[in-house]
């Protein structure tokens, strides 16, 4: 028998399907908000994704106060600080963000700002958290994930802060938003969405909610992951990887970081490559070297990814074992699409150490820098595979 | 937030992110509007003909009057009984009415789906469409209503689509459906029709 | 997994499980700038010395204001009132509820009044005046089965009116949900098979009505499994904790489900002989449940059929055949109910003739069911369940379900889109 002790919490109210980009105004409303500012980056708004929400909000009683598009792949405080003049100015009182990455990160930021009426978002990093409830804030997850949008965690000018405060208050997915832009972008954030869902289930708390929402993620990405990477612009799978994403963003949000995520945000904040590469490269070896460590992961693992039917078929003893191998077969969808070894990146050895001490020294991480060069050393000989 | 305003003025031009004021889509709005009234019409036709209809309007209360639109900006079609108990389709205009009961469907995109019968009202409810100002009873009485006159109005193919269950012909016979679907139809586009119009305007 | 065209969830209260969870209580409270709560119960859970177990947990942390345990058994307007006029005179700022369906309805009615001013509950009536975040409330359930910490509704009484108040908003939802062992070890073992199965029917029908969707599923399957392994368990051994956790996880986490995807026929009616016979919830769904799943077998035999990997476990799932996996589950809640019966001394009604009131009488008398019938039709539930549910179905079902016998299936009347 397990034991429960746990703490869950997800702010976010989930909208998906049919008509959801309709239903804001309302939910604007609900929140008492009259007039979002809308931030987005330059891609979405050149793929013309702001039309669609503008078209969207017709008939609804409600403006947009305006529609920021500055975000390109870099968040910025000075990017934040322009949104909430904006916001001001125009009288705005809530948030949509239209995209994930940096677009979701400066617009959480920028809701930090005109909340507590401030410019100096660095006091919220250095030990004064933020205090008080935020602006309403809704996410619209277009495009690619990095997989904290859902979740508490925000990354700007590469300083991370974690608050249940910024957790978005309601979360649109609507199938007119979601499409990929390419293929190796779907296949990016498909890995990102695994990751979450694999931190969620490896983590030592036992919470049977944490585990509904990575086992809704893992399912959808089983079912899904595979044709949304070979036609990312379809719109059926690019929505079901995108509340994949969701729902593994929440769930990782409540559990311990992952050893691989820790790594792989170092290593791109250093190297510059897409943390899904990482992800990729270091997940075979991790889940080795965790299940050495800590045992081997619960069942639940496989009846998320295999479903019912295949986990039933399955004998006890076999079910972690099994769950493991059809995840690793969902990454290798990926094939094609994300580089496989980590010599093929030709990264020197010295940058690979430094990202395992800047991961190791992280507040919050439960591995040390030894733990994560292990998992480089495991990866190199090809461990897990 | 002045101070920032400044210095950030300089390198923000605000006029690049105009305002966006709400467009309107007059196509979808006149399709609802015209849905609307017609089934506004066929309720008030068929609180004549149907004998289920006639009697959830009798246990409704007195003068009792609803509403059925779409938030927040309409169209809507308002009905009410009379002093007599005779139901009538009373028009559009919400203005200088007492109102018992609103059905609110939540946008126009949503009110599209209904009643282009892409989604039964059954569903469009289990989807959160409506917002029920009012006594929920009383809510679930009219939904009832609508459904039975869908049943009247739409060609079986498309009743099918709307409702959870379409009756048995043991239950509704072929004959007497077509009688009351003709009765429905010249009762609905009756000179009372033009009357109630020429009133709402 | 299963996509809907449309779904919309939110659980947005936090949980906090575990043998220890009321000590952490203050340390959240103050998370939320609270520090000095009412505390709203009825006279059974103080009795019982429920409150004495929460102060002793929370220990001085806390300036523990007023306890109110007045609370009837339907909530009405009045209390909340009155008791949001003591919450400002002894300035509190966030609430304890300690109970089961009732005394959470009065508090979340309790947080709309003194949240948002005014003098009276009355005044927040209608769709969407609930549009502000309320005043911190935590929710400790201390029966294992309403699972009214996870819902967004609060049913409030007007007895002058005779009406009921349903209030609607995701800010009804509380900020904590507290699940300690120590909550549920006085509820007597009748009481707890009855509101586990009301926990049991919120997932099921949930998983199979018309709102579904993937999150409330995997939060339904989760909670299904643990009722069917831990249940009789509990109802045979009161003292294990763990297992009463269990429980108590599962009656939450079914909430959850229920709140987001909303349940059917077994409510529908389950309501209506309620509010006319005034009989305990749980047993009511205990004994609707088999004939909520036969009444739908038609439109839904898949998903019921999926229940019994939850309900039977894995193994009985892979040695049944798919066509034959409905019936099972069917067949296995019915013995559920059997066993419960026999492990309650006969506490646990089977059927609906089996409920008595306290004075010993036939709680729900056959005469009765017509006017059942009649009513199912002012109840919400009804737009949920798959197949339609007009009066005459309801009385085909209720009179099965009164002498117990499973339904006849040529009775149940087919047509429309699958």
């Amino acid at each position: 028998m397990q034991n429960l002790h746990y703490e869950f919490y997800s702010q976010p109210k989930i909208t998906s399907g049919a008509c959801a980009l309709e239903s804001i105004p309302t939910e604007l409303a609900s929140n008492d908000a009259h007039k979002p500012l809308v931030i987005t980056g330059r891609e979405h708004t050149r793929r013309g994704l702001d039309k669609t929400l503008i078209r969207a909000f017709a008939d609804s009683g409600c403006p947009l106060g305006g529609i920021f598009d500055e975000i390109r792949d870099y968040a910025g405080i000075s990017l934040a600080r322009q949104a909430a003049v904006l916001f001001a100015e125009r009288g705005c009182d809530a948030i949509v963000a239209v995209g994930g990455g940096p677009v979701a990160d400066v617009a959480r930021a920028a809701n930090l700002l005109v909340s507590h009426d401030t410019q100096d978002l660095f006091q919220f990093f250095n030990g004064s958290p933020p205090g008080k409830r935020l602006k309403p804030f809704i996410h619209i997850p277009a495009c690619c994930t990095n997989g904290s949008e859902s979740g508490k965690t925000i990354t700007v000018d590469n300083r991370r802060l974690t608050s249940n405060f910024l957790y978005p208050d309601a979360i649109i997915l609507d199938k007119r938003m979601t499409a990929a832009c390419t293929r190796r972008c779907a296949a990016q954030s498909a890995l990102t969405t695994m990751d979450n869902a694999v931190t969620a289930f490896l983590d030592g708390e036992h919470s049977p909610m944490k585990d509904a929402f990575a086992h809704a993620g893992v399912g959808f990405a089983a079912a899904s992951l595979k044709k949304a990477i070979k036609r990312p612009k379809n719109r059926k799978h690019s929505l079901a990887m995108a509340n994949a994403g969701v729902m593994a963003g929440i769930a990782a949000a409540n559990a311990a970081p992952g050893v691989v995520r820790g790594l792989a945000e170092e290593l791109e904040k250093i190297t510059g490559i897409a943390r899904g590469v990482f992800i990729r490269i270091f997940t075979p070896a991790a889940l080795a070297w965790m299940t050495q460590k800590t045992g081997p992961p619960g069942d639940d693992l496989l009846l998320a990814a295999g479903g019912m039917a295949v986990y039933a078929k399955t004998p006890e003893q076999q079910r972690p074992q099994k769950g493991v191998e059809m995840f690793l077969a969902l990454l290798d969808e990926t094939r094609g699409q994300i580089p496989e070894t980590l010599s093929s990146l030709h990264i020197p050895a010295y940058r690979l150490e430094k990202a395992c001490v800047h991961a190791g020294s992280r507040k919050d991480f439960p591995f040390s820098p030894q733990d994560c060069l292990e998992i480089i050393k495991q990866t190199q000989k090809g461990g897990g595979r | 937030m002045k101070s920032i305003s400044k210095s950030v003025n300089k390198t923000l031009n605000i006029s690049r992110y105009p305002e966006i004021p709400p467009g309107t889509k007059l196509i979808k709005k006149g399709y609802v509007f015209v849905m609307l009234l017609i089934v506004g019409r066929a309720i008030e036709a068929a609180s004549k003909v149907d004998q289920s209809v006639k009697k959830i309007f009798g246990d409704l209360p007195e003068r009792f009057t609803f509403y059925l639109g779409v938030a927040p900006g309409g169209p809507y079609m308002v009905i009410g009984k009379d002093k007599q108990g005779n139901v009538k389709y009373l028009g559009w205009n919400l203005y200088g009415r007492k109102i018992d009961l609103g059905l609110d469907i939540k946008n126009l995109e949503s009110a599209f789906k209904v009643f282009t019968f892409q989604e039964s009202t059954a569903q469009a409810f289990a989807y959160d469409r409506f917002i029920v100002e009012g006594n929920l009873p009383q809510a679930l009485a009219v939904v009832r209503v609508i459904d039975i006159v869908e049943i009247h109005l739409l060609p079986k193919v498309i009743a099918r689509l709307a409702v959870k269950r379409y009756p048995k012909w043991s239950e509704l016979s072929p004959v007497k459906k077509h009688l009351n679907r003709v009765r429905i139809y010249l009762k609905s586009f009756s000179p009372g029709l033009i009357k109630v119009i020429y009133r709402n305007l | 997994m299963f996509m809907p065209d449309f779904y919309d969830f939110c659980s947005r209260a936090k949980t906090i499980s575990g043998e220890n969870a009321l000590e952490k209580i203050p340390g959240h409270l103050a998370g939320l700038n609270a520090n000095r709560p009412l505390i709203i119960t009825d006279k059974g859970v103080e009795d019982a010395g429920l409150i004495d177990m929460v102060r002793d947990a929370m220990g001085d942390e806390l300036q523990i204001g007023p306890v109110y345990n007045n609370i009837p058994v339907d909530s009405d307007y009045k209390v909340v009132d009155e008791i949001a006029g003591i919450y400002s005179r002894e300035s509190c700022d966030s609430i304890l509820a300690v109970g089961g369906g009732s005394v959470i309805d009065t508090a979340k009615g309790v947080n709309i009044v003194v949240s948002l001013g005014g003098g009276s509950l009355l005044d927040y009536q209608g769709a969407g005046k609930v549009r502000k975040r309320l005043n911190p409330l935590a929710i400790l359930p201390t029966t294992t089965g309403t699972g009214s910490e996870m819902t967004l509704v609060a049913v409030i009484a007007d007895p002058d009116r005779h009406v009921k108040m349903g209030f609607v908003s995701y800010f009804l939802l509380p900020d904590l949900a507290v699940l300690d062992p120590r909550l549920t070890k006085t509820l007597p073992p009748f009481l707890t098979a009855a509101t586990a199965m009301d926990a049991l029917s919120h997932a099921c029908e949930s998983y199979y009505c018309m709102e579904k969707n993937p999150l409330s599923d995997a939060f339904a399957l989760r909670a299904i499994r643990a009722i069917s392994e831990n249940l009789l368990h509990v109802v045979k051994n009161p003292d294990d904790t763990q297992a009463r956790l269990e429980l108590a996880n599962a009656s939450t986490m079914a909430g959850v489900a229920f709140s987001n995807s909303m349940v059917g026929m077994v409510h529908n009616i389950g309501h209506t002989i309620g509010a006319i016979c005034h009989v305990p919830h749980g047993n009511c769904m205990s004994i609707l449940m088999p004939y909520g799943m036969e009444y739908n077998l038609h439109r839904r035999a898949g998903y019921i059929g999926e229940l019994l990997f939850a309900l039977g476990g894995p193994e009985t799932y892979a040695q049944t055949r798919k066509n034959e996996r409905p019936e099972k589950v069917i067949a296995l809640v019915r013995r559920l109910n059997e066993d419960l019966h026999d492990a309650t001394d006969g506490k646990h009604p089977r059927f609906l003739k089996e409920i008595y009131n306290p004075q010993g009488e036939q709680a729900i008398p056959k005469s009765m069911l017509s006017e059942i019938a009649r009513n199912i039709m002012a109840d919400g539930a009804r737009m949920y369940n798959p197949e339609e549910l007009l009066p005459d179905d309801a009385r085909m079902v209720l009179e099965h379900a009164w002498e117990g016998t499973p339904l006849d299936r040529r009775k149940i009347k087919k047509g429309g889109k699958k």
